[in-house]
């Protein structure tokens, strides 16, 4: 396709260098990159603002307003650390988050690998029921469980384990599109190199495809932790009462009354622990993949997040 | 390569727990939905087909079609969802376009700050503006100040003075605020694709800049648009948080709010699995037209 | 205070909230909820027992009840004998508004509800309860029509009509959260219950803002006075601490404290002396109308169990009111 237009090329008059003269129409234009800016300040500033003001002196949740930690661990019953309601949702959050990343993941990374292998009748069925959590609304998500744990499978009944089910259910389906793009580039040469040379199948995974998945993994853990501490709706039908309520529950119950700025440093703190993991996980992709051919690790994780999002 | 079956079963613990907690979750609403109620309100599920009961879908029908109880919510959620995603099209393909094309050195910055959003939780990015929307908020000052409250009012769209007092519009740009990353991304990643080389082809036939985007680069970029529509539109069908938390009014509820009501809030709950049940016969066009399309592009990833 | 029962007890209490009666109920009937204790209203009680969610009584166990709650409600007609309750607090059902926000006298009206249907200057900053006989109720005693436990259907769209009226008219927020919204300024005006003023009042009026600022209005006859109920759940674990809290939220000294400090909702205990509380400056003397009198619950209005036509008719209009 590229072969055309060169020839045309060296029959009509010669192309314009990009960059040559002031009024040259193919340099970039002002305007995109002022509205790109833009935009990501509107995005960006509210959640800013609302951190600055968890770090408020004063109780006002609108302005900004004195600098004080009291709000995170003070020892009146407003604070995060002191509202056990506050803290329990943190600690909800977390434990269901873990959870779901360690269950998740391996089931997500094996499905993953079958599917991609998978040739046989029932494949093609199969590849759409994996990947059609993607593309279902939270809500109806939500209502199936709830209706699913309280009518038929009662002996599970609502609460933790119901959440966690719910959890590593929806992002499963982000651990296989990770995967099976990790798979993709990776492709079969190395493992078949490895069974040319004789080695069992199973030894073909655990030492030679495992390893080459690393990357994709430690991506996997990281996607399913944010997206499980940042669920709201699957996580507020599954709940049993307030020892199941999480992060987003208790910011949505209170900022529908008045809620103090201990409710923004909450969500500070809910944002902190998903930046650590950011961080962790961009680190050991970093490392896994030292050595390698690649594009900026940040455009691979943006082509990971292409593949659905929430 | 050899033993096909192996590969088989390595799926098998992730299918068969897709198999129980998504498509017979999916399956115990149809079962509510066509099933019935006891003497005190409580679902009962009619699990074998034989024995499904119309009357709640009926009822559900019922109730959207023209002249029914939630037709009003119907309009008003389609208008809702229209609008937002027109929107997020507006504002997010050109800082798509940018970032794929024009960003230079600054692309991973503007990446990062792109993606920034999708780890911090929706609702925390909602309690954000409710705090800015407050009367006395940073962001019903500023306008106030750039005078946008009396433009709106004049217009029709703003009630009041309350951004927060159940604002059709404010749910709108909630919706808008809250999804468009949403929309930029996969957009992004689409962009990308596109051959620099057929844009430079463009140009060395002598296209002028316009031309060459509205000729070239926006058709080619349909499908990425249309994916990322329908991705936006999809969780918005669902989306009941947004308008409670930014409005509270039921002059601005949702279709989401009303599936919400009926299944948490009281006897109905056969009315709201029938609901669900028209939500996904209705959305599972939209959702197999873009799991055709991320195929697709996972398959040319790999050419 | 919970706490303090906890230590004397030697367990650890911890409260879940619903957003309404019905999501409550909702949550409750479904499978596998460990509660002891269920905080209820009279309406929800034969729904309650008979899901067999709640266990009768051990009256031995709660002898505060017979020592120091009104004798009004040691056998309520909603529980002959007491058997599966005790009464929790009372309250009635009103307007509440911030008078240094917006003008109203609903005593002053011919009816007092329209200060509420009337108050379009207010729009978006009203609120109306988010409980469907609550609301639907108020607009029945809007409408002129007294008994608030009515199954006809008739009467139950004559209310509807009228809360759509009131929804063009301020446009309100459906919530329950006046006690924090209206000191906070967020409502200026809406329906709410008697204790919602008093919680304001006590423990959530930011710095400057003087309780003097809030009113209450009540119809006076006819108007729903009712009170919250406690029971023992069916499952619970540990039934006989179940009952000890109960009798413990009824000693004077522990309702009280409840009363003043935490709540702002009233306890009908015997030995509460309302008028002293104003007058001791405890509670702000503007919202003395919001503490419920003994005669004025005998002679209130409540809501009730309804039929199952009754249910379906007023949650098909309440449906279609939150549709919008």
């Amino acid at each position: 396709m590229s072969a055309v237009p060169t020839e045309q090329a060296a029959t009509s008059k010669p192309a314009q260098r990009p960059g040559f003269s002031l009024g040259n129409p193919w340099s970039k234009p002002r305007w995109l990159t002022g509205v790109t800016w833009v935009y990501i300040l509107w995005s960006l500033l509210p959640v800013l603002l609302a951190i600055r003001v968890a770090f408020n002196e004063g109780r006002s949740r609108t302005a900004i307003d004195g600098w004080s930690l009291k709000w995170f661990f003070g020892d009146n019953s407003f604070s995060v650390f002191g509202d056990p309601a506050l803290q329990d949702a943190l600690t909800h959050s977390l434990l269901l988050a873990g959870l779901a990343m360690l269950i998740a993941t391996p089931l997500g990374i094996m499905l993953a690998i079958g599917l991609q292998r998978w040739r046989g009748r029932g494949s093609g069925p199969a590849n759409v029921v994996a990947l059609l959590p993607l593309v279902t609304p939270e809500l109806v998500f939500a209502v199936g469980l709830f209706l699913l744990f309280t009518t038929l499978l009662t002996t599970i009944g609502l609460g933790t384990t119901a959440q966690v089910i719910g959890h590593v259910t929806f992002s499963m389906s982000f651990v296989v599109v990770i995967v099976r793009g990790r798979l993709v580039t990776v492709g079969p040469d190395v493992e078949e190199a490895a069974a040319d040379l004789g080695a069992p199948p199973l030894a073909v995974i655990w030492r030679v495809l495992l390893p080459l998945l690393a990357p994709a993994i430690a991506a996997s853990l990281l996607i399913v932790f944010a997206l499980s501490i940042d669920d709201f709706v699957v996580s507020q039908y599954l709940a049993s009462g307030a020892d199941t309520a999480t992060v987003p529950m208790r910011i949505y119950a209170q900022a529908r009354a008045a809620p103090l700025p201990s409710l923004n440093a909450l969500a500070t703190l809910m944002l902190l622990f998903t930046l650590l993991a950011l961080v962790l996980a961009y680190v050991v992709f970093r490392f896994m993949t030292r050595g390698e051919k690649r594009g900026s690790a940040i455009e691979q994780i943006a082509s990971i997040d292409s593949g659905g999002g929430r | 390569m050899q033993k096909r079956r192996i590969w088989g079963f390595f799926a098998a613990p992730g299918m068969l727990w897709l198999g129980l907690f998504f498509v017979v979750a999916f399956y115990a609403v149809i079962s509510v939905g066509l099933g019935n109620i006891n003497t005190l309100y409580q679902p009962i599920p009619h699990w074998n087909p034989l024995d499904w009961n119309v009357g709640y879908l009926v009822q559900a029908i019922e109730s959207v079609i023209p002249g029914g109880q939630n037709w009003a919510v119907v309009v008003r959620s389609v208008i809702y969802i229209t609008v937002a995603i027109i929107g997020a099209l507006l504002i997010g393909y050109p800082v798509a376009y940018y970032a794929s094309r024009h960003a230079g050195r600054w692309r991973g910055l503007v990446v990062v700050l792109l993606i920034l959003p999708f780890w911090i939780s929706y609702i925390m990015r909602m309690f954000a503006w409710t705090n800015l929307l407050a009367p006395e908020g940073y962001g019903s000052k500023v306008l106030s100040a750039l005078s946008i409250d009396t433009l709106f009012s004049s217009l029709g769209l703003l009630d009041g003075t309350d951004w927060l007092g159940g604002q059709g519009i404010t749910v709108i740009i909630a919706l808008i605020y809250g999804y468009v990353p949403f929309f930029i991304l996969p957009l992004f990643a689409s962009l990308d694709r596109i051959d620099q080389r057929v844009i430079e082809a463009a140009r060395d036939l002598g296209a002028p800049p316009p031309s060459s985007f509205w000729r070239v680069i926006l058709p080619m970029s349909k499908p990425g648009i249309l994916a990322g529509l329908v991705l936006v539109a999809l969780p918005m069908a669902g989306d009941y948080y947004t308008q409670t938390l930014m409005s509270g009014s039921p002059s601005t509820s949702m279709i989401g709010n009303t599936i919400n009501d009926y299944i948490q809030g009281g006897p109905d709950k056969s009315l709201g699995a029938a609901m669900t049940i028209l939500l996904s016969v209705v959305l599972l066009f939209f959702m197999l037209y873009y799991l055709r399309s991320l195929r697709r592009e996972q398959g040319e990833v790999a050419a | 205070m919970l706490k303090e029962f906890g230590k004397r007890e030697g367990v650890e209490v911890k409260v879940t909230t619903f957003d309404s009666v019905d999501e409550a109920f909702s949550k409750l009937s479904t499978a596998g909820l460990e509660f002891d204790v269920i905080v209820s209203t009279p309406d929800q009680l034969s729904k309650l027992v008979g899901r067999k969610l709640l266990q009768p009584l051990n009256e031995e166990l709660v002898p505060n009840l017979k020592k120091n709650i009104w004798e009004e409600i040691h056998s309520p007609f909603y529980d002959v004998g007491s058997r599966y309750t005790v009464p929790y607090v009372v309250y009635t059902t009103g307007i509440g508004w911030r008078n240094d926000k917006v003008n109203v006298d609903p005593a002053g009206l011919e009816n007092g509800w329209n200060a509420l249907w009337d108050a379009t200057s207010q729009r978006g900053k009203t609120q109306l309860l988010d409980d469907k006989r609550e609301a639907l109720g108020m607009a029945m005693l809007r409408e002129g029509q007294p008994n608030i436990n009515t199954a006809s259907p008739e009467i139950v769209n004559i209310a509807l009509a009228a809360l759509e009226e009131l929804a063009q008219n301020v446009r309100p927020k459906v919530q329950i959260s006046a006690y924090e919204t209206l000191p906070a300024g967020r409502i200026t005006i809406g329906q709410m219950w008697s204790g919602d003023l008093l919680s304001g009042a006590i423990n959530y009026l930011p710095e400057g803002t003087p309780a003097s600022v809030m009113s209450y209005w009540y119809q006076p006859e006819g108007g729903p006075v009712f009170n919250d109920i406690l029971t023992v759940a069916a499952a619970s674990k540990k039934p006989i601490i179940a009952h000890r809290f109960l009798n413990y939220m009824m000693e004077p000294q522990v309702a009280y404290d409840n009363f003043v400090n935490y709540v702002g909702y009233q306890p009908p205990q015997k030995s509460l002396n309302a008028a002293k509380l104003f007058d001791e400056g405890i509670l702000p003397k503007s919202l003395s109308n919001a503490v419920v009198t003994q005669e004025a619950y005998a002679a209130g209005n409540g809501f009730l169990t309804l039929t199952a036509e009754g249910e379906q008719a007023w949650e098909k209009a309440w449906s279609k009111f939150r549709a919008g």
